[in-house]
């Protein structure tokens, strides 16, 4: 774990905000498909436009060749002359004749000028069309004689410049609504986050107890405000815990430690070499202890860190009875009845962890003891948790002093010569942190009950 | 004795090559885990001594892969203060002893010495035979001159791991080790410290004299020629 006050910058956002750039990619893609959609219209409603056209072209040519049906060649182009020639006088229904002779135009509404192009199927495309209309369609018709007969009708463009016409200007207005709600949503939204990012410098600063805003609403970023609190309020609890405990730990080495260079000065200074030697055995005896003393405190934070993956089932009442066996002969050699009763509790945890807890537990029972006492362990279900109790019949702890019998290096005030680093109990708590359980303290009347409720494991059938 | 040392620090190391050294054994070092996993599949160690972290293969996995490639050498490990959790890795990966740093030389003597003997004593003896003390291993029985001695049965296991071990110091670590070895927590010094004297006040009232001596600082004996 490094943590750097003084390191000089706060992580900021270096680039285009994501929001802005995901507005942007939003935007963007709305357009393509606005576009894509309306091309997609306009290509159907012009196929459906052309099919149409090409219906009508078709029945009319039957009803002209039924018209000028039979006869000499020059009788048909006669005829043919009368039908073009009246189409003239008739209203505009889109309706446009060519008739030619020997490659001239001789009568028609399609002038010598426009363009033809040849299609699918026979079909002509009429370009430069009189009367407005750009574009038509047609089919030639052979009359006999050198004479040919286009038959053919103007297209109706209209629907389809409409449609691109009011496409384009819902497009324009899209964009324009994009343009103006977007910066203010996306703003409203990086003030949000801005809210946390403050929050975390804060923190960074070294404001430890800065938390950020908005964690009550019901969205997202409510979500993410809470969880980034969460973690505050873990790290500010594991700042203090920390702070005191290199506190006490200063305080309580500092006497060990002191002892221990004293002696070794004394070995240095010694007359002769077996003094000396004395000397240094003492010394490094003391070192053991503040090596033990090291030891205990590592495994706490140890069992602090540990991650839930590490969980594995197991049966609580199993466990501690594996600490109470271990701890039988210490209770006879107490003087100290060790009564214990059980019944199937399944957790989640991990067992070498687990068996330490009750360990630790069984064995400050034991050793506040008074000789002929009974220390009870029990293992129970209750309401969902599973519950292991070890009861003494000692001095109890008196209720203003409970809350300091988990922290580390607390003893009490009357154990005297009872040996012990003050750090069983701490452990306990470590350890119970870890398995998510509760601990309790009440009194026995006389003595000290104390309660460790864990989560109750149901496992799963067929597991 | 030939021991192969699994240790990256310098100074670590040196200690290590001296204590065994000092002994009259011969030490191989390496400083990589791939090196010595090499050297322990290729020749016949001894025991080998494992440092949890060093550079490239780390210890636990080097010896979770001589154990799968059937290398059933004794291996002590060796780990940094205060790690309980690695302690019960380095046991489940397959590791015979462990020893966290620092340590004594004569404790890490003691215990490369324990697993030596533990590794050649070829066939468990029926009775271990210390002078006028009979420890009969098959019956959990032990007799001072011919008259039964009670025990429990933890206080027996003690005798049993003292007796294989006699003339040998061996520490509480050890005796934990050998006795609790199901439980994979650190040793419960007052555990330890109550079944030993347990044990040895009734030796000692049914021989008169204490059978089970004391080395300071450094564990307990028990002597071949008790009388």
């Amino acid at each position: 774990m490094s943590f750097d006050p003084t390191s000089p910058e706060p992580p900021r956002a270096r680039g285009p905000s994501a929001f802005l750039r995901l507005a942007a990619i939003y935007v963007a893609a709305f357009a393509v498909s606005g576009v894509l959609f309306v091309a997609g219209a306009v290509h159907l409603v012009s196929s459906k436009n052309l099919e149409r056209t090409q219906a009508l072209i078709l029945a009319d040519r039957e009803a002209v060749l039924d018209k000028i049906d039979g006869g000499s060649p020059e009788l048909r182009f006669g005829k043919a002359m009368a039908i073009v020639l009246a189409r003239g006088a008739r209203p505009d229904d889109g309706r446009v004749y060519r008739l030619e002779r020997g490659g001239m135009v001789a009568a028609g509404d399609i002038p010598a000028k426009a363009v033809l192009t040849a299609r699918d199927g026979g079909w002509l495309t009429i370009r430069g069309l009189e009367g407005g209309r750009a574009r038509g369609l047609a089919l030639r018709e052979s009359l006999g004689g050198g004479a040919t007969l286009l038959i053919g009708r103007a297209y109706e463009d209209e629907l389809q410049t409409e449609l691109v016409s009011t496409a384009a200007a819902a497009l324009a207005l899209a964009a324009l609504a994009a343009l103006l709600v977007g910066p203010w949503a996306s703003g409203q939204i990086l003030k949000r986050v801005q809210a946390v990012n403050e929050a975390c410098d804060r923190v960074r600063a070294g404001d430890f107890s800065a938390r950020a805003p908005g964690a009550e609403a019901r969205d997202e970023f409510g979500a993410l405000a809470g969880h980034v609190n969460a973690m505050l309020e873990r790290i500010d609890g594991l700042v203090v815990g920390l702070r005191d405990v290199s506190n006490r730990i200063a305080h309580d080495l500092r006497t060990p430690m002191a002892r221990l260079r004293s002696d070794l000065e004394a070995a240095r200074d010694a007359k002769d070499l077996k003094e000396a030697r004395r000397l240094t055995s003492v010394a490094i005896a003391e070192t053991d202890e503040i090596l033990e003393t090291f030891s205990a405190l590592l495994d706490i934070a140890e069992a602090e860190a540990g991650a839930d993956a590490g969980l594995e089932a197991l049966m609580l009442d199993d466990a501690a009875e594996a600490a109470v066996d271990l701890y039988q002969a210490v209770a006879d050699d107490a003087g100290v009845r060790l009564v214990f009763e059980r019944e199937p509790c399944p957790i989640l945890g991990e067992r070498s962890l687990v068996i330490r807890l009750a360990a630790n537990l069984i064995d400050n029972a034991i050793k506040f003891s008074p000789r002929g006492g009974t220390v009870q362990v029990r293992v129970e279900q209750a309401d969902g948790w599973a519950r292991l109790t070890v009861e003494d019949q000692g001095p109890g702890v008196p209720e203003a002093e409970r809350e300091q019998v988990w922290r580390r290096f607390t003893r009490g005030r009357d154990v005297g010569s009872t040996p012990g680093h003050g750090l069983g109990l701490a452990l306990v708590a470590a350890v119970a942190k870890r398995h998510g359980a509760r601990i309790e303290l009440e009194d026995a009347r006389p003595g000290l009950r104390m309660r460790v409720r864990f989560p109750a494991f149901a496992p799963t059938p067929g597991m | 004795m030939r021991v192969l040392l699994l240790e990256d620090d310098d100074d670590a190391a040196e200690r290590v090559i001296q204590a065994i050294s000092g002994a009259g054994g011969q030490v191989d070092r390496h400083a990589r885990g791939e090196d010595a996993l090499k050297a322990a599949a290729a020749e016949a160690y001894d025991v080998l001594i494992l440092d949890r972290m060093v550079e490239g293969l780390d210890g636990l996995t080097t010896l979770k892969r001589l154990r799968a490639m059937d290398v059933q050498t004794p291996a002590l490990f060796l780990s940094n203060l205060g790690q309980s959790r690695s302690r019960v890795e380095g046991l489940d990966a397959g590791g015979d002893d462990y020893l966290a740093k620092p340590f004594d030389n004569e404790e890490l003597l003691a215990r490369v010495n324990a697993l030596l003997r533990r590794s050649r004593r070829e066939a468990h003896p029926d009775v271990i035979v210390l002078g006028d003390l009979e420890v009969r291993i098959k019956a959990r029985t032990v007799h001072w001159r011919g008259a039964h001695v009670d025990l429990s049965p933890k206080e027996f296991e003690i005798l049993k791991y003292l007796a294989e071990n006699h003339d040998q110091i061996v520490s509480r670590q050890m005796i934990w080790n050998a006795v609790w070895p199901e439980y994979r927590i650190p040793p419960q010094i007052n555990v330890i410290d109550v079944n030993l004297s347990r044990l040895r006040s009734k030796l000692e009232a049914a021989a008169g004299s204490p059978l089970v001596e004391t080395v300071r600082k450094q564990g307990f004996v028990i002597r071949s020629d008790l009388a």
